[in-house]
């Protein structure tokens, strides 16, 4: 009864490669080219920026620790599927931390950024069936690269922000848009199961 | 004129006809995929008079109310808004989602006109109810053919671009002729709301 659907099924659109690049480019412009990974990524970016001075190294340590942690899980699990829900509600819980203004305990802002790390990366897994097991770790590579700048590009220029209350208020309206974006997904994910 | 150049530009005129009424629709504007989604969220809250209304009333009447409510309206706003989506969404039924819409046109416009000044919090619960029902309109009339998240990032930035318009006019409190300027304005959004309530719009 479910062929039919399951035949005429479309590719997944967030795994889906541009067709003429590099497997190592593809898997760089992954999480560039992914919605859902990007609200993450601006979530934990402005997240990084909250510091001041800007010192991203423990929280981009974690988070690319936990991220090839689950590259390598990908890797030697190829059948290892993410559901979308703890991704966005990821994303929730960080801009929540950052629309809400509070001082966050420092273990609160390592969980957040491991637990972000590691579902990025565990939804970034390439799509077996199509390429070797080379190809796939050159794209896991190139994803996980492409993570690590994203996160550190979105932290360093929301950082150069002025210590402003305007520029305060404002990355705490980009936060509460972040959370507008994912309920909304989390809603239409409960619509379509 | 030839009768034979006649009916050779009979015949051109007839192949251009027939060649203009045999075009496709064009694939360059379809309203599905990433784009039509980001382009249909964008555009819902812009083409409804009564969500702009709304909506510029929220950075309207927080620019009136001074520096905190001028940021905290606008983060507390697409919030809540997203609840009310999610349930539209989900199909939970609000009863009264227009009327709601209209009197949050006529309440918030009413609050700037009057110059109400009430507690920061009740600025925020009052902004938050009506924001359940704007979000559950947009909820309720997502496209199905719509990327959703595309949607949901399309309706969030229009939503906040419009707050935006509301404390860009609401700055003019700076001035003394600046506040009658801004109190007109939210008369003009209570007058479009009592429009909207009566079905005169």
């Amino acid at each position: 009864m479910e062929l039919p659907f399951l035949s005429h099924a479309s590719s997944a659109l967030a795994h889906s490669s541009i067709q003429g690049l590099d497997e190592f480019q593809n898997g760089f412009l992954h999480p560039l080219m992914t919605p859902v990974h990007l609200l993450v990524l601006v979530t934990f970016g402005l997240w990084l920026s909250r510091r001041r001075p800007f010192a991203p190294a423990r929280e981009v340590g974690i988070f690319a620790a936990s991220s090839a942690l689950a590259f390598g899980a990908v890797l030697m699990f190829p059948k290892l599927e993410m559901p979308l829900l703890p991704v966005m509600l990821t994303a929730v819980a960080g801009a929540s931390v950052i629309a809400s203004g509070v001082r966050e305990p420092t273990a609160v802002r390592y969980v957040g950024f491991a637990l972000a790390g590691a579902l990025l990366g565990l939804d970034s897994a390439p799509d077996f069936f199509w390429i070797t097991r080379w190809n796939a770790f050159k794209t896991v590579a190139g994803s996980w690269i492409g993570l690590q700048i994203g996160i550190l590009w979105v932290g360093y220029y929301s950082s150069l922000l002025p210590d402003k209350k305007w520029a305060t208020y404002g990355v705490r309206i980009i936060a509460s848009w972040v959370i507008a974006i994912a309920v909304m997904m989390i809603a239409f994910l409960f619509r379509r199961a | 004129m030839s009768a034979l150049t006649k009916s050779r530009h009979d015949t051109q005129a007839w192949v251009v006809a027939s060649l203009l009424l045999s075009c496709g629709i064009a694939s360059a504007h379809s309203g599905g995929g990433e784009a039509g989604g980001l382009t249909s969220g964008f555009l819902h809250p812009i083409t409804g008079l009564d969500h702009v209304a709304a909506m510029v009333a929220v950075g309207l009447w927080g620019a009136f109310l001074g520096s905190r409510a001028m940021w905290l309206l606008p983060v507390i706003f697409p919030m809540v808004m997203a609840v009310g989506g999610a349930l539209g969404v989900a199909g939970v039924p609000i009863p009264g989602v227009e009327i709601g819409i209209a009197l949050s046109a006529v309440a918030l416009g009413a609050m700037i006109a009057f110059a109400v000044r009430p507690p920061l919090w009740v600025a925020g619960v009052l902004v938050g109810v009506f924001a359940i029902f704007h979000g559950h309109a947009h909820g309720t009339e997502l496209p199905e053919s719509a990327n959703a998240l595309a949607f949901a990032i399309g309706f969030v930035i229009s939503t906040g671009l419009l707050h935006l318009c509301g404390i860009a006019f609401g700055l003019l409190v700076k001035w003394p002729w600046g506040k009658t300027v801004v109190r007109m304005g939210g008369g003009a959004i209570a007058l479009l709301g009592v429009c909207f309530l009566t079905g005169v719009l």
